[in-house]
């Protein structure tokens, strides 16, 4: 059951990193030529990441109730996305709802990290492939974090944008490496050592 | 809002330097935290689990010894005292009291039917001190008033005894695991503590069911009881703990705060003895 949970999470991470490529080829490629359909199709850059996220960490949770807390902050942060975009859908980029996602994944991270404390599963935490990705997404979203909320605002503001490439670019590939441990890494089920 | 109203470059620079230099610093601690404090925390619980199996191999081993100690006084008791009495017996019944006159044959057989008495005596002692027969008929009640007669016959300890609710008895079963342990009790109280008087009360809550042993002589507190118990010595003491834990039960020893009397008290939770 837990070996079948860590390869579905492997896969919603190799889904995910795909998702982001052709996202990146498509958004190019009609970034010029058909601006309109280049927004609508930015839109949806962010429901299906927080998906990604929602669900990778759906499998890497093992108590019920914090399964649950992803299901209804799911929900909640679709009704906010729902919102932002109605409001300003001629916006490429919100820094609110990029800003809320942060934090929710940070906070699904640190929630992680505490049910490995309370329910330790390995002597070394880091020989689960989960680890991996979600200390990915957790180095992502806090790096990225400023950056991510000053868009929007400050996006004309001096070299603001290289500084967002910059810094974005950075934690970037930090996520894909982090995430490129966890896909090589044998998803076995761990037992503890007996000290006896 | 301030800072994200930002119009100044150098501001908003700063801003997102230190911004995200600050939350990556408190990722990374944060991340390295968990990694060495999730080894302590299953070193812990390695250590208590084992502790645990340490203990639970000691109280086993005790229920064991117990057990192998009642067999060998039991052994002890018909090869050394039946056996030559049945011996004897045969002694007197051998081939050569036909051959004999009546008046000897009449005395052999007297003498090997009174032997046969104190035999049967015997074996009773025997099979009574592997359960009391009081106990067995009429409950615990009566069986702690024996054993009260018993100690206030030898003249050197006044002991008394009250139950206060006890009106359904326990299952017998249960009834001879409480009085094997106040049995212990009292015995510890008698060889170790020189106490002039021991007063055992019984009282029962919904929940509970409580019995309580005052001595004025030398007793144990809470650790003192845990660490003889947890001694490999202290085979009395972890049949005792045994014998409790087997009930759901727990046992406290305490010193009254007059500094007067000692009191164990032992609470055992109702839904168990049901």
């Amino acid at each position: 059951m837990q070996k079948n949970a860590s390869e579905k999470a492997k896969r919603v991470i190799l889904y995910f990193c795909l998702f982001i490529i052709i996202h990146g080829i498509i958004y190019t490629l009609t970034k010029y030529r058909a601006p309109e359909f280049a927004l609508y199709f930015n839109h949806l850059f962010i429901p299906i990441e927080f998906f990604a996220i929602s669900y990778y960490f759906h499998f890497s949770f093992g108590n019920m109730l914090h399964k649950r807390i992803v299901l209804v902050t799911g929900l909640l942060f679709y009704s906010c996305w729902l919102f932002y975009t109605l409001n300003n859908p001629e916006e490429a980029f919100d820094s609110t709802v990029n800003g809320i996602e942060s934090l929710i994944a940070i906070s699904y991270s640190i929630l992680y990290f505490y049910e490995q404390l309370r329910y330790p599963k390995t002597l070394f935490i880091y020989m689960q492939p989960s680890f991996w990705g979600v200390a990915g997404f957790f180095l992502f979203f806090t790096g990225s974090f400023f950056v991510f909320i000053y868009r929007q605002t400050s996006e004309t503001v001096g070299n603001f944008l290289l500084q967002y490439v910059y810094i974005h670019a950075i934690f970037y590939m930090l996520r894909n490496i982090l995430f490129s441990i966890g896909m090589v890494m044998k998803s076995e089920k761990s037992t503890l050592p007996d000290f006896t | 809002m301030f800072f994200l109203q930002a119009a100044n470059t150098s501001n908003v620079t700063y801003v997102v330097y230190f911004g995200t230099f600050g939350m990556l610093l408190l990722a990374v601690g944060l991340i390295i935290f968990v990694v060495f404090h999730q080894r302590k925390v299953i070193y812990f619980q390695l250590k208590m689990r084992n502790m645990q199996a340490d203990h639970q191999r000691l109280l086993l081993q005790a229920s064991l010894d117990s057990q192998e100690e009642e067999r060998q006084r039991i052994a002890a008791d018909l090869h050394d005292d039946a056996g030559p009495l049945l011996a004897t017996v045969r002694l007197y019944l051998n081939e050569n009291l036909v051959h004999q006159d009546t008046a000897t044959q009449l005395q052999s057989i007297f003498n090997a039917k009174q032997i046969v008495d104190d035999t049967i005596q015997l074996i009773r002692n025997i099979s009574h001190s592997l359960i009391p027969p009081t106990l067995k008929n009429f409950g615990l009640e009566s069986a702690m008033s024996d054993i009260i007669q018993k100690i206030n016959g030898t003249g050197s300890i006044n002991a008394s005894c009250r139950f206060h609710d006890y009106k359904r008895r326990l299952k017998l079963d249960l009834e001879l695991s409480v009085y094997r342990v106040i049995q212990e009790l009292i015995n510890n109280i008698l060889k170790h503590s020189h106490a002039s008087f021991i007063h055992i009360t019984q009282n029962k809550t919904e929940e509970h069911f409580y019995i309580r042993i005052h001595h004025d002589g030398d007793g144990l507190t809470q650790t003192g009881y845990e660490k003889q118990r947890d001694n490999q010595h202290g085979l009395g003491l972890k049949n005792i703990h045994s014998r409790i834990r087997i009930l759901d039960g727990k046992i406290f020893f305490e010193k009254d705060s007059t500094n007067t009397y000692y009191k164990v008290t032992i609470e055992l939770p109702i839904s168990t003895l049901q």
